[in-house]
């Protein structure tokens, strides 16, 4: 974003201690931020959390910030690691089963409960379209559904989601020719072509 | 290009990011291959099914939960920075430490000799000011213990020097012990010793009387 407003701007005055414009940015990214960890993690409750802890450390990193790279990619960029360290902390766990059902992760009703883009009579079969859907995203292997992710829900261009993934547009470019080649093996009860 | 690469260029020709002369080449092809049209189709299909997934809302508390976190994070900022300084630095910090009590100890060990000089001097310059020139010169000759005059020592020395001692002067009593303490040719000057002890003890005795 360019002009007295853009990222840049603004994360240059958040590196001199101004906290109006880092609640300016928070404003700005706070949801797409929030639901980038839930479609990555497909946890709930852990969305808002992660969400904050990148947020602060944003605003502590905030010294070391040059304004070289986008500051989307650089957000996304530690956002994706602390989801990456969630997923693999639940992991070591094993509390929390990340791949299993989706009922088991307890992301379905509190969804329900909070999302406004779900009708509230969409009905069973629309819940249960929505959490094949939803399942299979989750199971996904991690890089394939980060560059899914980026590009169709964050709406980041390949050469950005390239800078978040730190690998070539190529690369990224396979990644979600393979990730839409599984999801549409996968969901093929759900696409009538 | 064949099938798998025009699948592969399918996304970015649905985004519509691709350059003119690929999309023509793409759209051409699609003309004439029904399997990539319904690869094309079914891409699109799954695109519109994954804006099912929904999406969050932040909670209402989501910025004020951030602003405390922020003002903790400020509290402890200035004293987790100094522990992860002296983390880090932890070897250096403990080379300099050790540095530092070294220097201290060798300097407070040479400030205490230097201390224990100047006594000694103080003390000199005092047994100047009381006895004058009588005064021994040196501190080791105060408190050494008296010996004999220049004279008797050069006459003693002399005598120990060369001089080969009798054996049958010595009295019977004394000859044994000598001989076991390997003593017999220091015989005079022993005997010396015995007659200043006598010579004093007399003298004393005559003062006492």
């Amino acid at each position: 974003m360019a002009g007295e407003n853009s990222d840049v701007e603004l994360m240059l005055r958040v590196k001199k201690g101004d906290r109006e414009a880092f609640a300016i940015l928070v404003l700005r990214y706070r949801k797409p931020l929030i639901n980038f960890i839930f479609r990555f993690t497909r946890n709930v409750p852990a969305s808002e959390d992660l969400a904050q802890e990148v947020f602060l450390k944003v605003f502590q990193s905030a010294g070391r910030y040059e304004p070289r790279a986008e500051f989307s990619t650089w957000l996304y960029r530690i956002a994706s690691n602390a989801a990456l360290n969630f997923l693999r902390d639940l992991k070591t766990r094993a509390s929390v089963p990340i791949d299993g059902n989706s009922e088991a992760d307890g992301d379905e009703a509190p969804m329900d409960l909070r999302d406004p883009g779900l009708p509230i009579d969409s009905g069973l079969i629309e819940q249960e379209r929505v959490r094949q859907i939803r399942q299979a995203v989750s199971e996904l292997p991690e890089s394939q559904r980060l560059a899914l992710i980026l590009t169709k829900y964050q709406a980041l261009s390949l050469k950005q989601a390239a800078a978040v993934m730190k690998c070539s547009e190529v690369a990224v470019k396979s990644l979600i020719f393979r990730a839409y080649s599984t999801l549409r093996e996968r969901l093929v009860s759900v696409v009538s072509v | 290009m064949n099938c798998l690469k025009i699948q592969h260029e399918l996304w970015e020709f649905n985004q519509g990011s691709l350059s003119e002369e690929i999309a023509l080449e793409i759209s051409r092809h699609l003309e004439a291959c029904r399997e990539c049209t319904s690869f094309l189709e079914s891409l699109k299909q799954v695109g519109l099914e994954l804006n099912r997934y929904g999406e969050l809302n932040p909670s209402p508390y989501f910025d004020q939960k951030l602003n405390a976190r922020l003002d903790e994070a400020g509290r402890e900022s200035s004293w987790s920075r100094l522990t992860a300084f002296v983390f880090r630095q932890r070897y250096a910090l403990s080379f300099a430490l050790l540095l530092v009590t070294t220097v201290g100890v060798w300097v407070g060990f040479r400030h205490q000799q230097a201390a224990k000089l100047n006594s000694l001097e103080d003390v000199l310059r005092v047994q100047e000011n009381y006895l004058g020139s009588a005064a021994p010169s040196r501190i080791e000759e105060s408190v050494s213990p008296p010996t004999p005059s220049g004279q008797e020592t050069a006459k003693l020395n002399g005598k120990m020097d060369g001089a080969k001692v009798d054996e049958q002067m010595v009295p019977e009593e004394d000859r044994s012990l000598l001989e076991n303490f390997d003593l017999l040719e220091n015989y005079e000057f022993l005997k010396k010793f015995d007659l200043a002890d006598s010579r004093a003890n007399s003298g004393s005795s005559v003062e006492a009387n």
